[in-house]
């Protein structure tokens, strides 16, 4: 793809992954990968700020013998996705006007 | 490359890393390849690329994060999580520096506390049991002293002396050790549940600056 994904761009996106409900990593990583391509060695070091930030926590459920670690929204992070939507959209909207051709 | 020489190659790459960031960054990694499955294993690790790799993006960010934490869209994020580092190297240093030292005062105090709980029961311990053998002595003097008053009436007042003797020594020290054990122990015992609750209080505020 032409367009890079920023550190920015890609804290919204697991916010938002996190928003629709509580995942783990692997899962987290391959579900960020169906849609944007990113290496799968980028996504620890978003998770583990967000959670320096207060806006992941992490929660450990038993899973085959072992721990599965999950991650879910703190209210901090549920605020910061909402901002992050908003901002999402007028920069989106920003982008369109010069990018995209005004259909008929 | 299997995933256990990938995951090894990792921790030391990241030894120059906080220990608790160290696990858990490997920790993530391993669990990283228990959901991907076995059969993924080749897969993971070429998509993953190299250890150095993985090692080098997990540096970056906790470098990165130590001068600038967040790049969030509201304005208020970044000062607090700036202070709040500038707190946490600040405490770590204070720790270090501080850290054998209050360690050596923490054991004497809590081995001192202990060695007096340790004489205090012991003190009492055998106040008691002197206190026992005392009762045991009064009775015995008793029985083998009152009939012994009509054949041989000196030595049987002698034994009814020590009798009242043994009582003497039975009332006070079953009162010194009634006292020790009822009050003078809790008590000890209760300020060091308050002094130990005041250290860890402390503690725990501590870590919530954190």
């Amino acid at each position: 793809m032409a367009f890079q994904i920023g550190s920015a761009l890609l804290d919204a996106c697991v916010l938002a992954v996190l928003s629709a409900g509580d995942t783990y990593g692997y899962q987290l990583t391959q579900q960020i990968r169906n849609v944007v391509d990113v290496s799968e060695s980028t996504l620890y070091p978003v998770l583990r700020r967000l959670q320096k930030d207060g806006a992941v926590e992490p929660y450990d459920i038993p899973f085959q013998g072992r721990n599965r670690r999950y991650y879910r929204l703190t209210p901090r992070g549920q605020e910061l996705c909402a901002a992050y939507r908003l901002e999402w959209v007028t920069f989106k909207e920003k982008i369109d006007s010069l990018l995209v051709e005004e259909s008929e | 490359m299997t995933r256990l020489v990938f995951m090894e190659r990792l921790r030391s790459l990241l030894g120059t890393l906080p220990f608790s960031e160290q696990q858990e960054a490997l920790r993530y990694y391993e669990e990283y390849f228990n959901d991907a499955g076995p059969e993924n294993e080749q897969h993971v690790i070429e998509e993953l690329g190299s250890p150095e790799q993985v090692a080098q993006t997990i540096l970056n960010s906790n470098a990165s994060s130590l001068t600038n934490s967040s790049n969030a869209p509201t304005a208020q994020t970044a000062p607090t999580a700036r202070k709040k580092t500038g707190l946490w190297i600040f405490l770590a240093c204070t720790a270090i520096i501080w850290g054998p030292v209050l360690f050596g005062v923490v054991i004497t105090i809590v081995v001192t506390l202990f060695a007096v709980f340790i004489g205090l029961f012991a003190a009492a311990l055998g106040i008691l049991a002197t206190a026992v053998a005392a009762m045991v002595m009064f009775f015995a003097a008793l029985i083998i002293g009152v009939p012994l008053v009509f054949s041989d009436s000196l030595n049987g007042l002698l034994l009814i002396s020590m009798a009242l003797f043994c009582v003497g020594i039975l009332l006070t020290g079953g009162s010194l050790s009634w006292g020790l054990f009822r009050y003078v122990i809790p008590g000890f015992v209760r300020f060091c549940g308050k002094l130990f609750k005041r250290f860890s209080g402390r503690k725990t505020k501590k870590e919530e600056l954190k």
